[in-house]
């Protein structure tokens, strides 16, 4: 039988993006440095003008991994003789640990990105002023949240918005009564979590076009400035997994379930977001202790 | 001219997403038809015996015996990939609604050996009964496999789903049915 709504929903999480991608482009750059450049053949002589990317090419691939590992993570635990049935793997409707998908998917998407980076001999990055893989991964961020939402947002067409009973809401196919739209919710926090991420990363001196042609642009972004790139990447990264996280937790609170208890994705869920809370206090705790050691280190200089 | 033609494409490809969401949405968003099945002549209580043959009418029966609560009917068989996936589920959904609401399985177009067996592999507890026939298919007008139908408190059938169904879904249905049934 197939699934209109999952197919909707998979148009959603492809369309959303590439439409937000006008606003948000993904731009890789050459690098600037002569001897990479010398190392290049490619890149010899050529002006090092940033080219658009293909949010969609990007995170295809990752995107399949990922379900195929959520998919598999489900029927490990819940089904483990069903492994060796690829006609019970195909099913994906009947669940995709979410956790173990995102990291699967991730994984894929560095592995990728520094694979793209190897062979132009570390001469493009998604980033103006770093190769990094993990400040090209961050700055893809927004744009994979955006993707995220929109497969939320289509929970109409797939299974329902459920929630808790509203007044104000809307009815699931079969049901009498009206419901919250947590789905919905889920959408619009993740969109405001995109958006300030988004923001985040243009104040960021790795991945600000405007600063890379200025470096003096850093200035104006006192906050992020405190950490390497790479720093500012995880942190980035952290602080979007651990809003997702706690999204999902919250969420999983009013979404109709078996049982008084929490279930396994909430419990997930809300390890994921105690674990990268405190990962970020931790990296946040060090800057501040970076900042009370600077004015020393000035007083030495 | 170069930027006309771009123009042109851009639209007519916006066109066709937009003629495909659309197709696409309303497939989706189809009421799935509920059969004309309810509860009805003598009463019967759920056999004990793990597979009992049954016919339509004797679904009838067993479904009148269990009016006051919410029933949930699940078609499946051992092999149909779907149903294998949501055994887990519907095992939780029977231990959850003890005493609320009732679940009963029907496995057809299968070999009640094979079935027996498949119930152990997921350590089902729930009723499973067996149709050799196919006379529940066609009284419940069955489509795909597995069909899972919802009858309220007082035998009447209120949802179905066509295809494996989710937890959210299945609790969602069984909670309205039991809403109803309180109101």
């Amino acid at each position: 039988m197939i699934d209109f709504g999952l197919m909707l929903s998979m148009v959603a999480v492809i369309l959303t993006p590439t439409l937000m991608g006008r606003w948000w482009p993904l731009r890789r750059y050459p690098s600037t440095d002569p001897s990479v450049q010398a190392r290049n053949e490619e890149t010899v002589g050529a002006a090092p003008a940033p080219q658009l990317v293909s949010f969609l090419d990007l995170i295809i691939v990752p995107v399949l991994v990922g379900v195929l590992v959520g998919r598999l993570f489900t029927l490990a635990i819940e089904d483990p003789s069903s492994l060796t049935a690829v006609a019970n793997i195909m099913i994906i409707r009947s669940g995709v640990e979410f956790w173990p998908g995102l990291v699967a998917g991730t994984a894929t998407l560095a592995f990728s990105l520094h694979r793209e980076a190897s062979l132009s001999r570390g001469a493009t990055s998604l980033s103006p002023r770093s190769r990094s893989v993990v400040v090209s991964l961050a700055a893809t961020g927004p744009l994979a949240l955006i993707a995220y939402a929109g497969y939320e947002a289509t929970c109409v067409f797939r299974d329902g918005c459920f929630g808790p009973v509203s007044p104000i809401g809307l009815r699931p196919r079969g049901l009498a009564t009206t419901m919250l739209p947590v789905g919905w919710l889920v959408a619009l926090a993740v969109v405001a979590v995109a958006f300030s991420i988004q923001r985040r990363n243009a104040a960021a001196p790795a991945l600000s076009e405007s600063s890379a042609r200025s470096p003096q642009a850093h200035a104006r972004s006192p906050q992020v400035h405190a950490h390497s790139p790479q720093a500012q990447a995880i942190i980035t990264m952290l602080y979007g997994v651990g809003a997702v996280a706690v999204i999902r937790s919250v969420a999983s609170f009013w979404l109709p379930h078996t049982g008084g208890g929490v279930t396994r994705q909430h419990a997930t869920s809300i390890g994921v977001a105690a674990a990268t809370g405190i990962v970020l206090v931790v990296m946040l705790m060090l800057r501040v202790g970076d900042k009370a050691t600077r004015p020393e280190e000035s007083n030495e200089a | 001219m170069k930027f006309v033609k771009s123009t042109w494409r851009n639209v007519v490809l916006a066109i066709g997403v937009l003629i495909g969401v659309g197709l696409l949405a309303t497939l989706a968003l189809r009421e799935p038809s509920l059969p004309d099945f309810a509860a009805a002549g003598p009463v019967q209580s759920v056999p004990a015996e793990t597979m009992a043959v049954v016919s339509g009418r004797d679904l009838q029966n067993i479904i009148a015996g269990l009016e006051g609560q919410p029933v949930v009917v699940n078609i499946w068989g051992s092999w149909c990939p779907p149903c294998r996936a949501e055994m887990p589920l519907l095992q939780r959904v029977a231990e959850s609604y003890e005493g609320e609401a009732v679940l009963l399985g029907v496995a057809v177009r299968d070999d009640p050996k094979v079935a027996a067996r498949f119930l152990q592999d997921f350590a089902i507890t729930y009723p499973n009964l067996y149709d050799p026939s196919g006379d529940v298919l066609r009284a419940l007008e069955v489509r795909v496999f597995p069909t899972t139908y919802v009858f309220d408190a007082n035998g009447v059938i209120v949802s179905r789903v066509d295809g494996g169904v989710s937890e959210q879904r299945i609790v969602g249905m069984i909670e309205d049915a039991l809403r109803e049934s309180e109101s």
